[in-house]
């Protein structure tokens, strides 16, 4: 993956409550917390240009895969392995998507063949290894203990 | 338009929605759009749903209905080992639980454990009829222990109450009581029973103490017909009737005082007493 130009984005409101969204690029190479000192700064500059409203302010760090590789035959965006997590409080939760999930961490028989994710499975180990302690949920609950995993098809999205 | 977290959810109870194992990808994708912050309107709203969802996920894989299904699992062993005293170990805890033996399906209610409440429960009355080596013993029943304490035992032809009525009723001398209350005590415990000995002994007592009562009463009586209930006498009846004169085979009382001894009782001689009494009758 190669890094690319790390940006900041603001989402503003009119008086119509229409939206809309704004990307300022912030130099390469500078940290989060310059990233996010510059987009505090920027904000306030733009608030005295523009008439809307500050709705959303994000710091995108990207990096893009030069040379695409060639996904496997079959996989399919729409076949989302779902991972429920416990977090460190009790009764919070957080839920993970994985698209395109492959065939072969589902369950090969028994009644949920094809539909429970088997959490013993190696690469299943490891995505909850690299989870934990180190994610957490949307309300900042970090991820303790996967509670389930299967399959999910979304359609029309 | 946004949802609301409705503000009476956990205070209605639940439902057990069955759900084809089949379906639950498909189910689970349509809920999917329950997870997005654009979904609800307010923080609030987002974080109760969200939290809601990812139960909802949980179950849906069966996981609620596994702790059910756990949870009666530990009742019957519960059951299993108070009742019938078998015994449970934990085998593993890693990756799942694995408890040893498993549960079967039906379950072995012939051989329990002589410490379990049911082996307890069985011995709680003994056996009988044992024999030399134990053989073709048989639990004993209420019936026998009612006939215990009744004191009642099958090879006897007359029950102890019998004999206690046959005391009480006074046909039996001292001899005979004594008797009865040592073979009472000398028998088997099994056929008369701490209450029954007690309940013997205390109508042996009453019984005796009646009959010394009735008998002194007699004696008196007696005692009072002979002297009229005054000072003892100087002498006795004997006395009175014989005189000094010891007592022999041919010596007849009767006759010596009517004829002075002077052989047989002649009609004369009954005449004579016949007037000597009618001339002291009136002064008497």
């Amino acid at each position: 993956m190669v890094s690319q130009q790390p940006y900041v984005e603001y989402l503003l409101v009119d008086d119509s409550g229409s939206l809309t969204t704004r990307r300022y690029h912030v130099v390469r190479g500078s940290s989060i917390e310059q990233a996010q000192s510059a987009a505090t700064s920027l904000r306030a500059t733009v608030a005295a240009l523009s008439g809307c409203s500050f709705v959303h302010q994000a710091v995108v760090y990207t990096a893009v895969e030069p040379t695409a590789g060639d996904p496997l035959p079959g996989a399919d965006v729409w076949r989302v392995g779902t991972f429920v997590f416990d977090c460190a409080e009790p009764g919070t939760y957080a839920i993970l998507l994985v698209p395109g999930i492959r065939d072969e961490l589902l369950l090969p028989d028994g009644p949920w063949a094809g539909r429970a994710i088997n959490q013993e499975h190696p690469a299943v180990v490891a995505l909850v290894a690299a989870l934990v302690g180190t994610f957490c949920n949307p309300f900042g609950q970090p991820i303790a203990t996967l509670r389930a995993a299967f399959l999910q098809v979304q359609v029309g999205l | 338009m946004t949802l609301i977290y409705p503000n009476d959810a956990g205070q209605r109870g639940c439902i057990l929605l069955p759900l084809d194992i089949a379906l639950v990808p498909i189910i689970a994708g349509q809920l999917a759009g329950l997870r997005r912050r654009r979904a609800w309107t307010t923080e609030s709203d987002y974080s109760q749903g969200y939290t809601a969802l990812a139960e909802l996920y949980i179950c849906m894989t069966s996981t609620c209905v596994a702790d059910l299904t756990a949870a009666v699992d530990r009742l019957y062993r519960l059951i299993d080992a108070t009742v019938l005293g078998a015994s449970y170990v934990v085998q593993e805890t890693d990756p799942v639980l694995v408890i040893y033996p498993p549960i079967p399906n039906v379950p072995d209610t012939l051989a329990p454990t002589p410490d379990s409440l049911l082996g307890l429960l069985r011995a709680l009355p003994g056996v009988l009829d044992g024999g030399w080596f134990g053989f073709g013993s048989r639990p004993a029943t209420l019936a026998d222990i009612v006939d215990a304490l009744r004191a009642t035992a099958p090879e006897t032809t007359t029950t102890l109450f019998e004999q206690a009525r046959d005391l009480l009723g006074q046909t039996s001398d001292v001899a005979a009581i004594g008797n009865f209350a040592a073979g009472l005590l000398d028998e088997g415990t099994d056929v008369v029973g701490d209450a029954g000995t007690a309940l013997m002994i205390a109508l042996l007592g009453a019984s005796q103490t009646a009959m010394s009562q009735q008998l002194a009463l007699r004696l008196d009586r007696l005692i009072a017909a002979l002297d009229g209930g005054g000072a003892a006498p100087s002498d006795n009846v004997l006395t009175a009737l014989r005189g000094s004169t010891p007592a022999g085979a041919e010596r007849n009382v009767i006759d010596a005082l009517i004829n002075n001894g002077a052989g047989a009782v002649t009609p004369a001689d009954i005449d004579r007493v016949i007037a000597e009494l009618q001339q002291i009758r009136g002064t008497l």
